[in-house]
């Protein structure tokens, strides 16, 4: 569908440094990634707002890198949704289609199966400074349908939403992809929210794609710290593996049949086991069971509703474990008590990264 | 003013704050109230006062009345040329990122910085001893001591209004709805024209109004390049001036404000009709 | 000599209606028997003869000097003026066989001519109309006449007047003095005179005052009044050959003359009007003005597009601007600057191709209304705690004029700025401050003090040539039609001109100003 190849730009402070992206016909691509990571460009080069320094960028195998961005078919929903102010909701949605002189009858035909489908026929008439952040975005989303475009390119989409309409709002882009059969591009800087409607994700993270898999992909096998840290997997050991066996800190265990390298050994917080502990410290388990164990004191308790996340301090440094609330082994958990953690050496991930610019510390989430 | 529900401490705010621009409107009122009651006074031995003399003289009417039909249609002419002008311009300084962009937007203002009178020499200068100039003169328009001299130097001293509220309202449209309605299928200027032009549109109504204003009471270039030449060229400031210098003092406060009346009425109309339907 | 004959103008035809009815008629009449072909034109070349030029004596002085002038010039034309008083002469080509050339003014003469046979048909050529005017003695007390119908009243004793047959004058003089409606109050006043002896009578105080074709107008007196056209007919003065003249080269030299742009000018001077100038349609002439001086100017521009049908288009500004323009633009043909000063630079930088003074500021003392302070001269402003008003010494023409004034009175320029409170950028806008009373009193120039009377006194003092200011009217080199330029000055210089600035209050004879000194 797009294929986008070493595109390179530079823009005032953002760079993009050879981008490779190709997205599938129907496929939901989201571009994830930190706030100044580049995403909004990308997407503005791929609206053809920007003109990329190098780089190729083609849509169903046609050269469109210097196209108008008439000529792409590529609809845009900027963060802000850019509703004409000056336009009815009506006239907004309309917009495309008057602009392109189709008939009247037309026009009002698709303008009100779109508003019909989005749900927004009672906003049809407002202007939009009288309409709340979902309503905007819905006919904006409409706006960008009506001219039924090859590609819907989303930028944080979710940003002006209502926390409480979130997950709705998800649900209505999935539905717009898979029932509108549209190719979607949609950026966002929450891994959350990329889960739960992407097909596949990209991140960007200083004007470079660093990864690029299923959500699962980059849930389980992150390729560098960046990744890591940023799809939440707070905790990072550093540690070197041979032979089939790893080491990391004070622990030692299986590696299977990875090559010798070295780098980080990772665990997400919610594959870290807690249990109340006794007192005093453990001499570090250096056989090799299933799980590591490591006792430590709590640092700070906070509820995150589905979860709680619990700091440990270890010897080993500290430790983020997200652990059900109704996990009973640690109901009424407080801070400065004693706890054993266990790390399910099954779940780590390996991360062959000697240098990639992170401070070496497992100490880096928040 | 109305919307805010205010606590004690920011309607103090309110009143120091209305002070003050009570204290300015209040200025030009009384300014304006003196002359009209000076001109209504009762003539020196109990003779009519200037206002009815003014009004009685047939002469003195009909020279009023072709003065204020040359300023409104100067005026118009001019700010209608600086408008056609100024938008493209100012879309090409607020869109465009070009070398020389500081310098070509001194070189705007430099208009308004010459002292009027001299913006006149200036563009006698232009007319009369440039080869450019003379040849617009010669072959295209005569320009010196004419109507068209009116127009021209009103446009002078004056479009730099327009382009700089122009440019201002551009600068106010983010480029993204440009963006937005070409990714729609628009080409830049169908997008210029559906989008960032009825958005800007209470900048350039500004700027026209300004445009206007400045013109209506423009008077020093006008006199240098068009003459003053009564019947002819002698749009109201004009005019005024005229009867200054000839004595008719309570003639030339007479056009003063008629001025003020004409252009508070003109100014009315042209911001009603200027954002009419755009509340946004 | 093609198009020589104006009657086959429609535009002069148009004059003549407006001007001379019904005599004009008459005139047209005669005129337009040029139609039917000019003897001007098709006679043969002869040898040179003196070509007699017959006149009613009261038209001599004024044609006297520019014959006598083209035949300076033209040695090889002999022209012999004949002048006799008007009946006589009609006496006498009505009888004879003389041939020349007849000039005659108003429609009397060319009538009782034409009827005996002795005009050549469609030979008549209108040089001017000249209006009536009542004339007094040039020192005379006498203020000037706003209306004809002040002949009536106790200031006129003895009333001079040309009698009814004695042609053209005696008659529309008659005629004004009816339709003024005060033929019977002036009757018994009248004094009967021959039309060439009315300027001499008024001149030396024989009558009060003399009506009188402008044309006849001399230093010794001056116009009082130019009677309107609605009261008379404006004499036409026409050119005629008498019947069997030669058409030879002489007579042909003298028609030329006649109608060449110097008699203009000079019938011009002498008040007259002329019929539309027989050229190509001329442009209108640019007129750089001083802004203070307009009010005569507009006047001026009015009247000389009625006697001539040039077209005067101004511009009003302060005096140094017009010159920047006139530097500038290089373009325009005439200038009249408010003061010396200015002229004297336009002619430095050659701008100047010919020029005249029209008029004169004379300095005087602005006070307000009933002289609350008492002034009555200039060492009285120098009386403490007075708050006086002055012209900008840099930039209006009565500030520079003033440290010159007091210098010539042996007076301390800076002794008065002791009691200066405000120097104005203009003149009238110190005239305004008189008369608001926002200073006591301001040395401000004649004219402009006359527009502010009904707010403010004018308190005059003597002067003398070095203590007033002569205003010049200049005809730029830039002109594209000089001769039309020069007829305005010519006009500004003639009865009519001079009336229209006696009527602005501005002094047309330093020894006759507007405000007279109290003695």
């Amino acid at each position: 569908m797009i294929a986008v190849r070493r595109l390179s730009l530079t823009l005032g402070e953002f760079v993009l440094r050879d981008i490779d992206l190709d997205v599938a016909e129907g496929e939901y691509f989201v571009l994830l990634g930190p706030t100044g990571a580049g995403k909004t460009v990308l997407l503005e080069c791929l609206v053809g707002l920007h003109r990329p320094a190098a780089g190729t960028i083609r849509l169903d195998g046609a050269d469109v890198t210097s196209a108008p961005p008439e000529r792409r078919g590529i609809a845009y929903v900027p963060q802000d949704y850019c509703l004409f102010p000056n336009l009815t909701a009506r006239d907004n949605i309309a917009y495309g289609l008057a602009g392109r002189n189709r008939p009247r009858a037309e026009i009002e035909a698709r303008t009100g199966e779109l508003a019909d489908w989005l749900g927004v026929r009672p906003l049809l008439e407002r202007r939009p400074l009288t309409l709340s952040g979902g309503e905007k975005q819905r006919i904006a989303l409409a706006r960008a349908l009506a001219v039924r475009p090859r590609l819907l390119l989303l930028d944080e989409p979710l940003a002006a939403v209502d926390p409480s309409t979130r997950d709705e709002v998800c649900g209505e882009l999935k539905k717009i992809q898979r029932e509108g059969r549209t190719t979607v591009i949609h950026v966002c800087h929450n891994f959350e929210e990329a889960l739960t409607v992407a097909d596949r994700i990209g991140i960007l993270r200083d004007g470079r794609l660093v990864q690029i898999g299923s959500p699962r992909d980059i849930f389980r096998r992150p390729r560098s710290a960046f990744v890591a840290r940023f799809t939440g997997a707070a905790n990072l050991l550093p540690g070197e593996w041979a032979d089939g066996s790893a080491r990391a800190g004070g622990f030692r265990f299986p590696a299977g049949g990875r090559k010798p390298g070295r780098g980080w050994i990772v665990f997400r917080p919610e594959d870290v086991e807690v249990r109340r502990g006794r007192e005093g410290a453990e001499a570090p388990d250096d056989g090799e069971a299933e799980k590591a164990k490591r006792t430590g004191v709590v640092t700070a308790v906070s509820d995150r509703g589905p979860y709680l996340r619990i700091e440990i301090r270890t010897a080993e440094g500290l430790f983020v474990a997200a652990v059900s609330p109704r996990d009973e082994r640690i109901g009424g958990l407080t801070e400065g008590e004693n706890v054993e953690i266990l790390l399910p050496f099954d779940r780590a991930a390996f991360i062959e990264d000697a240098d990639d610019g992170e401070e070496r510390s497992p100490r880096r989430s928040s | 003013m109305s919307r805010d529900r205010d606590s004690g401490r920011s309607s103090r705010l309110r009143a120091v704050l209305g002070g003050f621009l009570f204290f300015y409107l209040g200025f030009i009122v009384l300014v304006i109230l003196a002359n009209v009651l000076w001109l209504g006074r009762p003539g020196a031995g109990g003779g009519p006062s200037p206002w009815t003399f003014l009004w009685s003289r047939p002469d003195l009417r009909a020279g009023l009345w072709s003065s204020i039909r040359l300023s409104l249609v100067a005026s118009t002419i001019t700010s209608c040329l600086a408008i056609v002008l100024a938008v493209p311009s100012a879309y090409a300084l607020s869109r465009f990122r070009f070398r020389g962009a500081a310098v070509i937007d001194t070189i705007i203002d430099l208009p308004i910085v010459v002292p009027p009178l001299l913006a006149g020499v200036a563009l006698l200068i232009f007319f009369r001893q440039f080869p450019v100039g003379r040849f617009i003169e010669q072959h295209i328009v005569p320009v010196v001591y004419t109507r068209t001299g009116i127009v021209v130097a009103q446009f002078f001293v004056a479009s730099a209004f327009s382009i700089r509220a122009v440019k201002a309202a551009f600068d106010g449209v983010n480029p993204r709805f440009e963006m937005v309605a070409r990714s729609l299928g628009d080409g830049p200027f169908r997008a210029f024209r559906r989008v960032a032009l009825p958005l800007a549109r209470n900048g350039i109504v500004a700027g026209f109004v300004m445009t206007w204003a400045r013109a209506m009471g423009e008077f020093g270039p006008i006199m240098m390049l068009a003459g003053a030449t009564p019947g002819k060229t002698d749009v109201l400031s004009v005019s005024a001036f005229l009867n200054m210098s000839s004595g008719h003092v309570e003639a030339s406060i007479a056009i003063v404000v008629l001025m003020i009346g004409l252009a508070a009425g003109a100014l009315i109309v042209f911001k009603k009709l200027g954002g009419k339907g755009y509340l946004w | 000599m093609s198009g020589s004959v104006p009657a086959s103008r429609p535009q002069s035809e148009k004059n003549a209606s407006r001007h001379v009815h019904p005599n004009g008629f008459r005139i047209a009449l005669i005129l337009g028997l040029a139609l039917a072909g000019s003897p001007w034109q098709a006679a043969p070349e002869s040898i040179a003869a003196p070509t007699r030029v017959y006149m009613a004596r009261d038209l001599e002085p004024l044609f006297r000097a520019p014959l006598a002038e083209f035949s300076r010039r033209r040695p090889e034309r002999t022209v012999e003026i004949v002048a006799r008083p008007g009946s006589a002469m009609r006496k006498e080509l009505a009888a004879g066989r003389s041939t020349g050339i007849l000039i005659a003014s108003g429609a009397t003469e060319l009538v009782s001519l034409d009827q005996a046979g002795r005009l050549a048909p469609g030979s008549a050529i209108r040089l001017a109309d000249v209006p009536l005017g009542v004339f007094v003695r040039a020192a005379s007390a006498v203020k000037n006449l706003s209306d004809l119908k002040a002949l009536a009243g106790p200031g006129f004793a003895r009333v001079g007047i040309a009698a009814r047959a004695s042609g053209a004058i005696g008659a529309e003089s008659e005629q004004a003095l009816h339709k003024a409606g005060i033929w019977e109050a002036v009757r018994p006043k009248l004094v009967v005179l021959p039309p060439e002896d009315l300027i001499a009578a008024a001149a030396r105080g024989d009558v009060d005052a003399s009506v009188a074709a402008l044309n006849q107008a001399e230093a010794a007196v001056r116009a009082a009044l130019i009677i309107p056209d609605r009261l008379h007919d404006p004499l036409t003065m026409t050119a005629v050959l008498l019947r069997d003249t030669p058409a030879d080269a002489g007579t042909r030299a003298v028609t030329d003359f006649l109608r060449s742009p110097e008699i203009r000018d000079v019938l011009l001077k002498a008040g007259g009007r002329l019929p539309a100038p027989d050229r190509p349609a001329a442009g209108e002439l640019f007129f750089y003005c001083g802004a203070g001086l307009r009010e005569a100017a507009d006047d001026l521009i009015a009247e000389f597009g009625k006697a001539t049908g040039i077209r005067v288009r101004p511009t009003y500004t302060g005096s140094g601007c017009l010159l920047a323009q006139i530097t500038i633009s290089e373009s325009g043909d005439l200038y009249m600057p408010g003061e010396q000063f200015y002229m004297d630079q336009a002619v430095g930088r050659g701008f100047i191709r010919e020029r005249e003074v029209v008029t004169y500021f004379i300095p005087v003392i602005m006070v307000g209304k009933g002289n609350p302070r008492h002034i009555h001269g200039l060492t009285d402003l120098f009386r403490p705690g007075l708050r006086l008003g002055i012209g900008e010494k840099d930039s209006t023409a009565i500030g520079a004029f003033t440290p010159k004034l007091l210098a010539a009175e042996k007076l301390s320029y800076e002794a008065l700025l002791k009691n200066v409170v405000a120097s104005f950028a203009t003149a009238p806008e110190m005239g305004n401050a008189v008369k608001l009373g926002a200073v006591d009193a301001a040395i401000q120039w004649d004219a402009v003090a006359s527009w502010y009377l009904d707010g403010a006194d004018v308190v005059a003092f003597p002067t003398d040539p070095a203590t007033i200011s002569p205003v010049p009217l200049g005809v730029l080199k830039f002109s594209r039609d000089p001769a039309a330029a020069r007829s305005f000055l010519k006009f500004a210089l003639s009865p009519v001109g001079r009336a229209i600035f006696e009527k602005h209050g501005h002094s047309i004879d330093p020894s006759r100003p507007t405000f007279r000194p109290k003695s």
